[in-house]
């Protein structure tokens, strides 16, 4: 009894960070599915402010049902990715992050100037607070499973392909173009579930909500915590929520402590936080299966070159 | 004459677009270089670009330096600051990521890392409130023109210097040895090192040159305005994606062209149009050209680097 007693008034305590990095988590995993499929596309975080505004005002304004009005918020943001990628199908690299920058803070120039719906500077207050810490946690659980099988099977294998060779895949008669919308779509519709729950949890949206800060952050998440795997995302959305409030407490110079770890990281550790987890499981199991196709060319040279002699 | 307030009027905003795309291109320049040659998306830039006015702030606010000696140590300091970074993270990243997008991606991340530390260290050096040289270290003095319109000459220093800039670092990346060599590691840095070419060398001096560069934009504006704050290096830094965008990747002339567009038109709008709409020009421009022309409208050739 003493044990759940503390457990729940732990869980009282800091019922607001679970929430932001369950919202963070979802807006992780839209910059992180398209990355692994080798989209550089940050437009998961212009969704999210899309999201929010459908899925709040539709809730304030017309009083839908949460369940409706999420759902109708995040088949908004699907039909608009979708046209998005159709419209950015060009575009590869960093010339398709920064086009999806500009579409997120074009997002907000929008929504700031809209004010009949958004309310514009004031932002649109009041929402109703419509869905609990458990719902968004299943939702998360529903993402991450999805994220899991898109990740194994044909399709893990053939978004993996697209990723590192279009004109192979190509070549193997893959339909690079419908995989990479396929990859944008999802992408907008987590980002606009993140945004939706926000916006009916917290209770109130602003314009610069959605703003350069956010993309960073997002980004950061997932290239710290490893874009390779969802839980790389999730790892990143835990510590990037949870390590600036533990920071704040060694004083005014936490942000830099916080810059620095970044730039190792980024720097050091290609495969993000996730890869030494990854490792450090895999030498506790005493590398009882090797795989060579697991282990990827670099490590399966020194056998095949001791072979050969 | 009831037309000539506003012929002053609209000189006046002609002449503060002028300053302001003077200004971006100095800034933009820098950049423009390092993602051109080295595929550095330097998102410290912006911060670079503060801290440099940072600098001759804190030297010159208690009479230590005039304004000539704490612009080039200014501009010392913002090129050592994106050294920094070039040695500490973007040359592992370059050397030891075999996938060109994981490198990318990695180093804007530790870019974003170099941002917040400096950010983090003028915010505390100075109270993070809004900071500025000393008026005495430049004796502004205006022109009037017709009407209503003036010139300061801070502001006529500004245009010349970034002109001045634009030619010197086209005709450096052009006609230099030093600058054949950065084109060598541009176009194909493994093969330029068999040849002989110091890439690493390349790689820092160059970053040197883009961090100087942004470190006169930000000592000239902190110069001029006298009221600098962290969150202006951010604006300055989205509005020089558009300019990158419009200009061509890497092009010192598409640069200065969309430097200066760009500031009219932003001027224009904050002065006749719907104010608020301003942050959207870059940002709708940056969308238009990447969907019409990826190139950027003023590129020659097209350079397709993904």
């Amino acid at each position: 009894m003493q044990t759940i007693a503390s457990i729940s008034s732990w869980y009282a305590n800091n019922e607001t960070l679970i929430q932001e990095i369950l919202i963070y988590a979802l807006l992780a995993f839209s910059i992180q599915v398209a990355l692994r499929s080798g989209i550089f596309s940050l437009a998961g975080v212009g969704f999210y402010a899309i999201g929010s505004y459908a899925a709040g005002l539709l809730v304030k304004e017309q009083a839908w049902p949460t369940a409706l009005a999420v759902i109708a918020a995040v088949l908004l943001c699907a039909l608009l990715g979708w046209a998005l990628s159709v419209l950015l199908v060009r575009l590869r690299d960093l010339y398709l992050a920064l086009a999806t920058v500009a579409f997120d803070l074009m997002v907000g120039v929008v929504a700031l100037n809209w004010s009949s719906l958004t309310g514009g500077p004031l932002g649109t207050v009041g929402i109703p607070i419509s869905v609990t810490t458990l719902t968004i946690f299943i939702t998360v659980l529903g993402a991450a499973a999805m994220l899991a099988l898109m990740q194994r099977g044909t399709i893990g294998r053939t978004l993996v392909a697209v990723r590192e060779d279009e004109q192979l895949a190509r070549s193997l008669s893959v339909n690079v173009r419908r995989y990479r919308e396929l990859a944008f779509v999802i992408s907008s519709m987590l980002g606009a579930l993140a945004g939706a729950y926000h916006a009916l949890l917290f209770t109130d949206i602003q314009a610069t909500d959605a703003g350069f800060e956010l993309i960073v952050l997002a980004l950061t998440m997932v290239v710290i915590g490893g874009f390779g795997s969802w839980t790389g995302a999730l790892l990143g959305a835990i510590l990037l929520t949870w390590i600036p409030i533990e920071l704040t407490s060694i004083g005014q110079w936490w942000d830099a402590v916080y810059g620095a770890m970044m730039i190792v990281v980024a720097t050091f550790i290609p495969g993000g936080l996730i890869s030494l987890v990854t490792i450090a499981g895999r030498a506790s199991r005493g590398r009882a299966r090797p795989s060579l196709l697991r282990r990827g060319s670099a490590a399966a040279a020194p056998p095949a070159s001791s072979s050969g002699a | 004459m009831p037309g000539a307030p506003a012929a002053g009027e609209m000189l006046q905003q002609l002449i503060n677009a002028i300053v302001f795309g003077s200004v971006l291109t100095l800034f933009a320049l820098g950049l423009s270089l390092a993602w051109g040659t080295l595929d550095v998306l330097n998102l410290a830039h912006g911060a670079v670009f503060i801290f440099a006015g940072y600098l001759t702030y804190e030297l010159t606010r208690q009479g230590a330096l005039s304004f000539v000696p704490a612009l080039i140590v200014s501009m010392v300091g913002a090129g050592a600051a994106t050294v920094a970074l070039e040695v500490l993270a973007f040359r592992f990243i370059r050397t030891r990521f075999a996938n060109k997008r994981q490198a990318e991606l990695s180093m804007l991340v530790a870019s974003i890392g170099g941002a917040i530390i400096i950010d983090q260290v003028v915010s505390n050096e100075t109270g993070a409130t809004t900071f500025g040289p000393p008026s005495s270290i430049f004796k502004v003095r205006e022109y009037h023109l017709t009407g209503s319109a003036g010139i300061t000459n801070i502001q006529i220093l500004i245009v010349v210097v970034a002109v001045l800039a634009a030619v010197g670092l086209d005709q450096w990346v052009r006609r230099s040895r030093q600058g054949r060599a950065v084109r060598a590691v541009a176009y194909d840095p493994v093969t330029s090192g068999l040849l002989g070419v110091n890439v690493s060398f390349v790689a820092i001096s160059t970053m040197f040159v883009a961090g100087a560069l942004a470190g006169l934009a930000g000592v000239l504006l902190a110069v001029n305005l006298r009221a600098e704050e962290v969150a202006v290096g951010q604006d300055y830094l989205l509005t020089a994606f558009a300019i990158l965008i419009v200009g061509g990747v890497g092009s010192v002339r598409g640069a200065v062209l969309a430097a200066y567009l760009i500031a009219i038109a932003e001027t224009a709008v904050v002065a006749y149009g719907p104010t608020q709409w301003r942050d959207g020009i870059a940002f709708l421009l940056i969308l238009l050209v990447l969907l019409v022309r990826p190139q950027g409208l003023f590129a020659k050739a097209q350079f397709q680097r993904a």
